[in-house]
């Protein structure tokens, strides 16, 4: 292999790594956009259908289960906490309550003061 | 006949006398026992170690025959991608993309940090290695032990072991190898940048993602379909939440088994004859090369996004890019907090750690794709 046809080889495929990635990286942003629509119109589809059926002439209308949001531990809210202080409040909790930290969802922690 | 020729005839047949016979076996004893004693007593990826360890011993003792039995048939495994592929379902199965689903610019550092894989391709081929050889041994920069193996078998049969035990070593040593070159290449206000905590990830993004990114890398490169689709497999099984007896098997039952399998067949693929070369050398020197270039690569990449975020991301995440998940996320993590004892970056790491093992996968397959039969 000369050297030339080395270096293409390297270069392109360097390029081909990056333009994969970068793919991705639109697809996730378009995957996002895409399930923030969903979610956005099935919350206003739920409120639009609670009048409806509330009216008395009109039929009892079946409102659509909301969609089911799983937010993971890791991802939670900290307000004036640090990630050190809040893994030591997760744990305490598992433990008194005896529930497994994979079983746990905590949303956010907020310092009282 | 008598007891002492019966004695002569025993020893005539034993291994000691294939010992005398060809000495070099004794050295692949005593490097058998070297790799067990650091997959043992430096617990360097022990898992791996210890199998491929035992399996150099084992290919190693003359006159067993058992590379043409037992290990014959495991190896099968090897010859034909099979093994690394599970371990990547098990992976898939225990890899969370939430960090890289919500900073996806996070594959950027994953992509650098495959620099080293082209670097020492091109550094083998100076070395006057086959191209087929030189790709595989560039591998070894995507510190990705099953891609490095699959290239290899697919690639270059004959140095596969050198390049697993090159792979393996390497992605133990990383927190030696790795902080130098971050503090060479880092400067001590970038170190100590904070990052802000990521957005939360939907089930539904993570659900779709194993699915999206299936369709898309193996459209454009059909030969990383081994990789990339059984690691989208085995994640996609964790991320439905309805397949939790599958998604457990290839996490622990069919991971182990193929562990055992994948460390034992590499191993003994690592005969004397074949691996007592100083080719067996320059593949280890080649490798750490690509470890270093790889990381340099992602910490570079990091330092552009640093510049270009205002100095919101913290260019040490970039290291992280070489898979090795996740000891390289910990490395950057240990490493931001030297500098900044409130800096918490093991999440952040683990954004550009699972894009680099989709990158090294994407990179394996290029490679095959280029010198593949």
């Amino acid at each position: 292999m000369s050297v030339i046809n080395a270096l293409i080889v390297a270069v392109s495929g360097f390029l081909i790594v990056f333009l994969m990635l970068c793919l991705l990286w639109f697809i996730i942003v378009m995957i996002n956009k895409a399930v923030t629509a969903l979610e956005k119109s099935t919350k206003t589809e739920a409120p639009a259908a609670a009048p409806a059926s509330a009216s008395p002439s009109a039929a009892p209308v079946k409102t659509s289960e909301p969609k089911e949001e799983a937010v993971y531990g890791g991802e939670l809210a900290l307000y004036n906490v640090d990630e050190k202080t809040a893994a030591c409040i997760m744990a305490i909790i598992s433990d008194e309550t005896k529930i497994p930290l994979s079983q746990l969802i905590f949303k956010s922690i907020r310092a009282l003061d | 006949m008598n007891i002492i020729d019966i004695l002569i005839q025993i020893f005539q047949e034993s291994g000691f006398a294939g010992l005398i016979e060809d000495p070099r076996y004794l050295v692949m004893i005593i490097v058998a026992c070297v790799l067990l004693y650091l997959g043992i007593g430096k617990k360097y990826e022990p898992l791996l170690m210890i199998p491929i360890a035992f399996g150099v011993l084992l290919a190693n003792l003359p006159r067993t025959g058992i590379t043409e039995g037992l290990i014959h048939y495991l190896s099968l495994g090897v010859e034909y991608g099979i093994y690394p592929s599970l371990v990547f379902l098990g992976t898939g199965a225990m890899t969370d993309f939430g960090p890289l689903i919500a900073n996806p610019s996070s594959l950027l550092m994953g992509a650098g940090a495959q620099f080293g894989i082209f670097t020492a391709f091109l550094m083998a081929l100076v070395l006057g290695f086959d191209p087929k050889v030189a790709a595989a041994i560039g591998v070894i920069g995507g510190a990705d032990g099953p891609t490095a193996i699959l290239t290899a078998s697919k690639l270059a049969m004959e140095y596969l072991p050198a390049i697993a035990i090159a792979a393996y070593s390497y992605m133990a040593l990383i927190p030696m190898i790795q902080p130098p070159i971050m503090r060479m290449l880092t400067t001590e206000k970038e170190r100590k940048t904070v990052m802000k905590q990521t957005r939360a990830v939907s089930k539904t993004e993570r659900i779709i993602f194993p699915i999206a990114v299936t369709i898309f890398v193996v459209l454009l490169i059909p030969d990383t379909a081994p990789l990339v689709g059984l690691l989208m497999f085995g994640n996609l099984l964790k991320e439905t939440g309805l397949t939790d007896r599958l998604s457990d098997t290839a996490q622990n039952a069919l991971t182990n088994i193929v562990i055992i399998f994948l460390g034992i067949s590499v191993g003994a693929k690592a005969v004397a004859t074949n691996f007592l070369t100083l080719r067996t050398i320059e593949i280890v020197i080649l490798g750490l090369i690509a470890f270093a270039f790889s990381t340099a690569g992602g910490l570079l990449i990091g330092k552009v996004m640093y510049r270009v975020t205002g100095g919101k991301v913290n260019p040490l995440i970039g290291s992280a890019g070489v898979s090795a998940v996740p000891m390289a996320a910990r490395v950057s993590q240990i490493e931001g907090q030297k500098a900044n004892p409130n800096n918490y970056l093991l999440m952040h790491a683990m954004g550009p750690n699972v894009a680099g093992v989709i990158g090294s996968a994407v990179a394996a397959g290029f490679m095959l794709k280029m010198f593949g039969a």
